[in-house]
């Protein structure tokens, strides 16, 4: 028993330590978001615009025309093979969102142009789209892959560290009262919050 | 101090436990979406309506949440044209889309209800002290919380692993590989524009 405890407590400070910057940067943008104004509230700044040379293949089918706008962007975090849509004017558009920001990309066929747009997020901004990205769900490239692995990780690091924490707690300290206290408080207020919202 | 920071790291996770428990289940539901099959269950209804406190979306909203009990804030509102508009009322893991034609007596809704890890989602996404339902302000109030509580276990963490003189070496060269590994990596995306 002796020697699990040791065994859990090692691993308890390892995941904590690999994992640490990761949690942190949840801790940072969860104290961002509460902050946030409304959504109506919120300013757009306008996008920094890059016009380019761009000829239409008039046989091209919309996904061909689109996978040769982000390739002719030249911009990352984007792929070919992305669906495209159109705005109110019936334009040929791309619209994607980057850690770095968001981005449009339109097609200005009548005068053989591309249109790139780019609104560059703020730091806290690129964090929150850092957060949830993960080793399957994350933007096309390996920088955004080596992240979202991190971040995988430490969300298993975060569950396994939960879990062998109340392991150890349990296995040296079960008889601090105001240890139950505190566990029975936080399900009283997390039952009656979660029954109220639902 | 060691004590002092033992019991702080533990009152905190003990704390904090079930609302990390919602925001890790529902990171691994968003992180792993085929392991998850539970649907959402939606039914339809017909509501009365009185006409006269229905002459605009908003107003329909306030009435069908008035005197029909429908629970939320309006999220969204979209007219369908020929005098017919659609309102979204939505609260965490429910929502109620209204269908109603100005001056008729009835509305359709269609209520779209999220299964329990559904619901998590929702409360994960769910943020900010400006809601109209105060309850989800209320919830926003436990993510700063919980937020800042992260944090503080991170810290008392450090310490504790810090005082914990047989870890110190191998503790060190793993700290500094994620944090190295993590800004690296944020640098390398960052940087790209």
């Amino acid at each position: 028993m002796q020697g699990l405890y040791r065994w859990v407590k090692k691993l308890h400070i390892y995941a904590g330590l690999l994992s640490f910057t990761g949690f942190t940067v949840w801790g940072i943008v969860g104290i961002w978001a509460s902050f946030l104004p409304a959504p109506a509230e919120r300013v757009r700044p306008d996008p920094e615009v890059r016009i380019i040379d761009f000829d239409v293949d008039g046989t091209a089918t919309d996904q061909q025309v689109t996978d040769a706008m982000i390739v002719a962007s030249g911009l990352p975090f984007i792929q070919t093979g992305r669906k495209p849509s159109r705005d109110a004017q019936g334009r040929l558009q791309v619209r994607y969102l980057t850690p770095n920001g968001t981005r449009r990309l339109l097609l200005l066929e009548d005068e053989g142009k591309l249109r790139i747009e780019s609104i560059r997020s703020p730091f806290l901004g690129f964090l929150n789209i850092l957060h949830y990205q993960t080793f399957t769900y994350h933007n096309p490239g390996w920088e955004a892959q080596m992240w979202g692995a991190y971040n995988e990780f430490s969300m298993w690091a975060v569950i396994f560290m939960t879990l062998s924490g109340a392991y150890m707690w349990l296995a040296t300290r079960p008889r601090i009262h105001w240890a139950w206290w505190t566990v029975g408080l936080s399900t009283l207020t997390m039952a009656a919050l979660y029954a109220g919202l639902r | 101090m060691y004590r002092l920071m033992r019991n702080i790291h533990l009152a905190l996770g003990l704390a904090f436990v079930l609302a990390l428990g919602v925001y890790m289940v529902s990171s691994v539901r968003l992180a792993h979406r085929t392991w998850f099959s539970a649907r959402p269950t939606v039914s339809e209804r017909t509501l009365s309506v009185d006409p006269e406190r229905a002459k605009t979306p908003r107003a329909l909203g306030s009435h069908l949440i008035q005197e029909h009990g429908l629970r939320g804030e309006i999220a969204r509102v979209q007219p369908a044209g020929d005098g017919e508009f659609s309102v979204l009322i939505r609260r965490l893991g429910t929502g109620y889309q209204i269908r109603y034609t100005e001056g008729a007596t009835e509305a359709q809704v269609r209520e779209n209800r999220q299964a329990f890890t559904g619901m998590l989602l929702g409360m994960h996404f769910a943020h900010g002290f400006w809601h109209e339902d105060k309850l989800i302000n209320v919830w926003g109030a436990v993510l700063l919380l919980t937020s800042c509580g992260l944090f503080l276990i991170g810290i008392s963490g450090i310490y504790l692993w810090f005082k914990t003189y047989d870890e110190r070496r191998v503790g060190t060269v793993l700290l500094a590989a994620g944090l190295s590994f993590a800004f690296i990596s944020m640098y390398l995306i960052r940087s790209q524009g």
